[in-house]
């Protein structure tokens, strides 16, 4: 109605005309405009994240290449240190000059070897369990979870208990086996520095989510500490954690249970990933 | 099919006569083409459906306008057509901003296209609005500003087809000139 009255007079045509086009242009020129930034701003916050995601993965990397590097360092020395002049000292029992011996002596010469032997088997054999746990290979992570609590347990020093709810199907052995470390740096953790009395595992299912929660009654960490550590040079194992929960795609929260008293850490994993293979 | 509408009247005494219903058509026909367009670059089912309600909605204007039979042009038609192509446009700008990953650029031949359209619509809108009370006389006198602005657009619409001809497809990767079939390399 405005409109035609102001259609009344051909001056009043062109002025709405004017005013009508200018504006509908610079309101189409101003959402343009808007937009443009917005999208500028959207894609320079996504690189940001980009960056801040690569720089995550690089961190990872680098903290899982040292762990590797550590480990074949430790097996290196196991193998070097013990093994090897295990096995010198064998052959100085059955040297050349062993056909000279007395049959007596050669008897010795042949028992104190086989008794060396046998130690350097044992040790090799230790160095093997601590690569891939037989347990864990042949009786599922529950299994492999007991023997290590009993362990613990066994040495006098803290009190480990577990309970697995739900576990009647075993995961993929890999993903057991990344589980399995998880657990063992998170305990190794726990014996280092909490202080720690007692530590209670519990394992749980809901839905397609797997659970392990621990739970323990020394000096923890909360999920801060963890960010925190996560972002530093240091906190190498937890980096480790991170890294191998990646694999899974699992998360994990460090927190107070509800009564303030306890730490607990909630190990959360997807399991479609093993219903796909089983499937 | 504008010039071949423009040629045919100003060669035919017969369809010069129907020269408001021949208009009437052409925008029938722009909007189609428009329609079809946006429902290419809207990806999502309800955008989609969207474009299809908006176009039943200016099918049934046409319609009404075609069964007034007026000898006189009804830009009624040419304006609902516009607010429906600035509807969808802005739908698309908003929809780009939203969505937006950085693999479609603000300088994409799409949003090119898209923005000449908007500024279109926008600045031929009013003379839509206002024509139905002028005589031909006074509509000879404002043509000025859709002329132009259809130039504005054809140029915008040509440099993005010139853009969409020169693009460069980003490669995945920056090793592209590594020779894979190297011996050493195996």
């Amino acid at each position: 109605m405005v409109l035609l009255q102001a259609l009344s007079s051909d001056n009043n045509i062109s002025m709405v005309l004017f005013f009508g086009t200018i504006g509908m242009l610079a309101l189409t020129i101003g959402l343009i405009v808007f937009i443009s930034f917005h999208q500028r701003k959207v894609i320079r916050y996504q690189q940001q994240l980009q960056r801040l995601e690569q720089d995550q993965q690089k961190t990872l990397l680098n903290a899982s290449i040292r762990l590797q590097e550590e480990e074949r360092q430790r097996i290196a020395a196991d193998l070097h240190d013990d093994a090897g002049p295990l096995l010198a000292t064998a052959r100085l029992y059955l040297n050349e000059n062993f056909v000279n011996l007395d049959k007596q002596t050669q008897l010795q010469s042949i028992y104190n070897a086989k008794q060396i032997i046998d130690d350097t088997i044992q040790l090799i054999r230790n160095i093997s369990h601590s690569l891939m746990p037989p347990t864990l290979k042949n009786f599922g992570l529950e299994s492999a979870v007991n023997d290590l609590f009993q362990k613990i347990s066994g040495s006098g020093s803290m009190n480990a208990s577990s309970r697995f709810h739900d576990y009647r199907e075993r995961l993929k052995t890999e993903n057991e086996l990344i589980i399995f470390r998880v657990i063992q740096e998170l305990i190794n953790n726990i014996l280092k520095h909490s202080n720690a009395s007692f530590i209670h595992l519990t394992q749980n299912t809901s839905g397609q989510r797997f659970f392990i929660r621990i739970h323990h009654d020394g000096r923890g960490l909360t999920q801060a500490d963890f960010d925190k550590l996560g972002k530093s040079n240091v906190g190498l194992g937890l980096k480790n954690i991170q890294s191998r929960l990646k694999v899974l795609q699992g998360k994990i929260f460090f927190e107070k249970d509800m009564s303030q008293t306890y730490y607990k850490i909630t190990v959360e994993l997807s399991r479609e990933d093993d219903l796909k293979a089983t499937g | 099919m504008s010039v071949v509408i423009d040629i045919l009247l100003a060669t035919n005494n017969r369809a010069s006569s129907h020269r408001f219903s021949l208009w009437l058509f052409m925008d029938l026909f722009e909007l189609t083409c428009l329609s079809i367009y946006f429902y290419f670059i809207l990806n999502s089912k309800r955008q989609r459906l969207l474009i299809l309600t908006l176009y039943c909605i200016y099918l049934i204007f046409f319609v009404i306008l075609l069964k007034l039979n007026s000898d006189e042009y009804k830009s009624t038609s040419n304006a609902i057509g516009s607010l429906m192509v600035l509807t969808l446009s802005i739908y698309y700008l908003i929809n780009f901003s939203v969505k937006s990953t950085g693999s479609e650029s603000i300088m994409s031949p799409n949003f090119l296209i898209v923005v000449a359209l908007m500024l279109n619509v926008s600045s031929t809108l009013f003379v839509s609005l206002i024509s139905n009370n002028l005589t031909e006389s006074e509509l000879s006198k404002y043509w000025y500003i859709t002329n132009i602005a259809v130039i504005g657009t054809n140029i915008l619409i040509s440099i993005a087809f010139v853009m969409q001809k020169y693009r460069k497809i980003p490669s995945p990767n920056g090793n592209q000139n590594v020779d894979f079939t190297f011996p050493d390399d195996r």
